[in-house]
């Protein structure tokens, strides 16, 4: 597979994964998406508010997600992050990546076969 | 409700962030830890305990480098949250904070900038010491502003608008009866009346009047191009005085 990303870089690459798959239905704020990280995974895997929002930034850096400030009746200003067109592309790429390593991890370590 | 901005910019403050990436951050970050704060408070934990865990959520390390990390790339922009305060000067202390700790960034741009505020007051206050010395108050006048020229109209001679000598300087300080406006002298023009057969005074307001001494060492005025009627230019500088120190109760306008 060309320009296929090292192991680190997946790792590292999972946490946006998870993110651009969390706004991909809707927009959501940042204390919203480290709960369903932790509902979603039933409580492995978790992020703190400092490595949260650096990430998002990056990620909206990049043109993948976009923020934006929502003040509704009776609520504090919050900011919401949805999926730009960008985004949607890249987390289609990340998503076949990923299953191409887990697949790949899961041969050689024989989980498939377990 | 903990206040937390003091906790996130004592984290914040380390980092190279630009005031508005500060703002911006320390906003969404507040409201993260409020939420997790009212959670845990939701659940049962003390105050203090929930204080603690949301805050521990919030390593300085971590978001250190993250930060950083993330400073070092370009076009990182987050829009600024509007203020939901509208207190005129409820963000008057963090923006003083911001102040400060940007000067102290940089110190040589921090110089830079006091020291070009600093000659440009100088300047400015120089120029402005000279105008008013030369053309708002000149030297030797008091009260410029109420400086007049006495101007005179003879009738019969057919004199519409004349200077006036020093003998009438002192015609028309001993008879105040022939002083009038010039508004006045025009409703009178033609008619039969006793100044028909003498001079009649008026004045009017000299503006931006300058004053030197000729050869002589008698005043003599100047005056702008617009105020081109000159004041007697003979007699002692005593007379001169005094009519500087003439008050004429109605300039003409």
């Amino acid at each position: 597979m060309a320009n296929q990303p090292s192991v680190s870089e997946l790792k590292k690459g999972s946490a946006e994964l998870l993110i651009l798959s969390l706004v991909e239905a809707r927009a959501r704020h940042g204390y919203e998406i480290s709960k369903m990280i932790v509902a979603r995974s039933a409580g492995d895997l978790r992020f703190n508010a400092a490595s949260l929002y650096p990430l998002l930034y990056r990620l909206e850096q990049r043109g993948w997600i976009e923020g934006r400030w929502v003040e509704k009746a009776n609520q504090r200003k919050r900011r919401y992050y949805r999926i730009t067109t960008a985004g949607k592309k890249v987390l289609r790429e990340k998503r076949t990546t990923w299953q191409a390593f887990v697949t790949a991890v899961n041969r050689v370590t024989g989980v498939e076969n377990a | 409700m903990p206040d937390w901005n003091p906790e996130i910019q004592r984290r914040l403050s380390p980092m190279r962030l630009s005031p508005t990436h500060e703002v911006s951050v320390a906003e969404e970050l507040a409201q993260h830890l409020d939420d997790h704060y009212q959670e845990l408070i939701g659940s049962g934990t003390s105050a203090e305990e929930a204080r603690s865990a949301a805050l521990a959520g919030l390593d300085r390390h971590e978001l250190l480098r993250e930060l950083q990390q993330l400073g070092r790339e370009k076009n990182w922009e987050p829009v600024t949250p509007a203020r939901s305060d509208t207190s005129l000067f409820s963000g008057l202390g963090g923006d003083l904070r911001y102040t400060a700790r940007v000067l102290r960034k940089a110190p040589g741009f921090s110089m830079f900038a006091v020291l070009t505020i600093a000659i440009g007051i100088a300047a400015n206050t120089a120029i402005f010491s000279i105008i008013n010395s030369l053309f708002l108050h000149p030297p030797g006048v008091t009260d410029s502003d109420r400086l007049m020229a006495v101007r005179a109209k003879y009738e019969n001679l057919n004199l519409k608008n004349i200077d006036v000598s020093l003998t009438d300087f002192a015609d028309v300080r001993d008879h105040p009866r022939r002083r009038q406006s010039k508004q006045k002298c025009r409703h009178h023009a033609g008619r039969n009346t006793e100044e028909q057969y003498g001079p009649v005074y008026w004045s009017h307001q000299i503006a931006n009047a300058s004053f030197r001494s000729n050869q002589s060492g008698i005043p003599h005025s100047q005056y702008s191009q617009s105020d081109s009627h000159r004041c007697p230019a003979r007699g002692d500088e005593h007379a001169f005085n005094k009519y500087l120190a003439h008050k004429v109760s109605a300039p003409c306008s």
